[in-house]
């Protein structure tokens, strides 16, 4: 009992720890890669090849004034970043990150707990987010933030029934809800394989549910200023961002669960192969990123509405139909 | 023009959307083409042209020799020169009219002699200068030409106003 009380902490603050670095040197590798892409540089001056600069951005919010503008709901608005950010935190808690390790005779599972509909809480909870966004749109008291908050709300629940729907092919051949179920079944064949479109739905949606270029109409610098968090300053902004990177690392290792086969792999410890395979999906995010501009407004419902939902209707219905032909 | 709305396939669309990541993945791997400026420097080229500075001669005195050629030329007017004293030389016999011109008198004891005539001050605006050297080509005495500082601030105008001494310590 006492082993599982420590095991299971140690495994959280690991979890926690991780995914908080890791929104945190995320900040550094968008900017170098966006430098990259623009053929610049990036941050070179703090450290060696700018190593530091997360922390000096993060020690500079820190000491930043705490503005609350004086129409502002006090309490909305200090609670809409929490509310980004924990859901995002939390959602790791389902998501395997390695093989059971072997430790004192005990067999550890390498995720912080198995829930048995895994997919429906990791859902449950990213659909949270908006809460967030709407919230701090609307306790800001500023046009901006207003019209930046509504028109999230609108994309991420227009977004939201796209990235349902594209898993539900993943469900029906895996036959099980639970995520340690679902990576043990691609120990075989990774799920990209069988569902391609699924997986390229489950990549769109997923960048418009975390409000990314190019669908980044929230918070649309040329319009809106920052949309949402416009009247955010010093750890409240701070918040949204570890929020919104928190979310990539998160929806990332999601899709290397669900389609890239888990932390399965050949030869490397399977904690190294989930990492590795979690990095290339955030690089393909980040490359998503830096090549497209923003989509107007009408674009994004008409891509939402008319081309992802038919498509990930008509894949669980192909998908359906070649598992009866198979027999399955 | 054609101002009919193109018609895109999916195909069409999504052939544009692999062209748009191959590009961005292109320019990834290139070098970038940052200079890390105050670490480090482009090479100026061998004609480039900042701001004016004057030349001396190998002892240290003015090549120019007040002949305000540069002053009228400079299309900016950027250029102030007051002429000074004329200097006769040692072994110049003077005529009647040069004995009258008291203007070495103000000349300080020991200063280089070389029977030229010397501005008295010449000034260069460098917030008015446009660096088009026209200055160095009229100039018959090769005392002015086009340095290659380009890195020139000021907190004043009037810091802006560079005089001798100043035109020859820049480069």
């Amino acid at each position: 009992m006492m082993f599982w009380l420590i095991a299971d902490i140690i495994k959280i603050l690991i979890v926690f720890a991780g995914l908080l670095g890791a929104a945190a040197y995320l900040t550094l590798l968008e900017r170098k890669i966006a430098a990259r892409i623009q053929n610049r540089m990036g941050p070179m001056e703090a450290g060696f090849h700018g190593l530091l600069q997360p922390i000096a951005d993060g020690i500079k919010l820190f000491f930043k004034e705490d503005i609350i503008p004086a129409g502002a709901n006090k309490f909305l608005f200090l609670l809409a970043p929490i509310i980004v950010v924990i859901p995002a935190l939390t959602t790791f808690a389902v998501i395997p990150f390695g093989a059971p390790v072997k430790i004192m005779g005990h067999t550890v599972p390498l995720q912080i707990t198995d829930v048995n509909i895994g997919i429906l809480f990791i859902l449950a909870l990213t659909s949270l987010g908006v809460y967030g966004v709407v919230l701090g749109g609307w306790a800001s008291n500023s046009k901006y933030s207003l019209l930046g908050g509504i028109r999230t709300a609108a994309q991420m629940i227009s977004y939201e029934v796209a990235l349902v729907l594209s898993i539900v092919g993943i469900i029906m051949i895996a036959g099980d809800l639970s995520l340690a179920k679902i990576v043990s079944e691609q120990s075989h064949m990774w799920f990209i394989v069988y569902q391609p479109v699924g997986f390229i739905i489950y990549l769109i949606a997923s960048t418009a549910e975390m409000n990314r270029v190019p669908f980044d109409l929230g918070e649309a610098e040329g319009e809106l200023v920052a949309g949402f968090h416009t009247e955010y300053s010093s750890m409240e902004f701070a918040f949204y961002f570890i929020g919104e990177y928190a979310q990539m690392v998160v929806n990332s290792a999601i899709i290397v669960t669900l389609f890239l086969g888990g932390w399965q792999g050949p030869f490397l410890p399977s904690v190294l192969w989930f990492l590795i395979k979690v990095f290339f999906v955030i690089l393909i995010y980040l490359w998503l990123r830096w090549t497209y501009p923003r989509l107007r407004y009408d674009e994004l419902m008409d891509l939402g509405w008319k081309f992802l939902l038919p498509l990930a209707l008509a894949n669980i219905i192909v998908t359906g139909f070649i598992m009866i032909l198979l027999n399955r | 023009m054609n101002t009919e709305k193109q018609e895109n396939s999916i195909i069409e669309i999504s052939k544009n959307f692999l062209v748009g990541l191959k590009t961005t993945i292109k320019t990834f791997f290139r070098k970038p083409v940052t200079f890390q400026y105050p670490k480090e420097r482009l090479t100026i080229a061998e004609r480039f042209r900042a701001f004016p500075h004057l030349n001396v001669n190998g002892d240290g005195s003015l090549r120019c020799v007040a002949c305000f050629l540069c002053q009228t030329v400079c299309p900016s007017e950027a250029i102030k020169i007051k002429s000074g004293y004329v200097d006769y030389g040692f072994e110049h016999e003077l005529t009647e009219r040069q004995k009258h011109n008291r203007s070495l008198d103000k000349l300080k004891a020991g200063t280089f002699n070389d029977g030229r005539r010397h501005p008295s001050s010449f000034e260069i605006d460098l917030l008015r200068c446009i660096c088009c050297g026209y200055c160095e080509e009229i100039c018959p005495e090769e005392a002015i030409s086009m340095g290659s500082d380009y890195e020139v601030a000021f907190y004043t105008r009037d810091e802006g106003i560079y005089g001798i001494e100043k035109l020859i310590k820049s480069r």
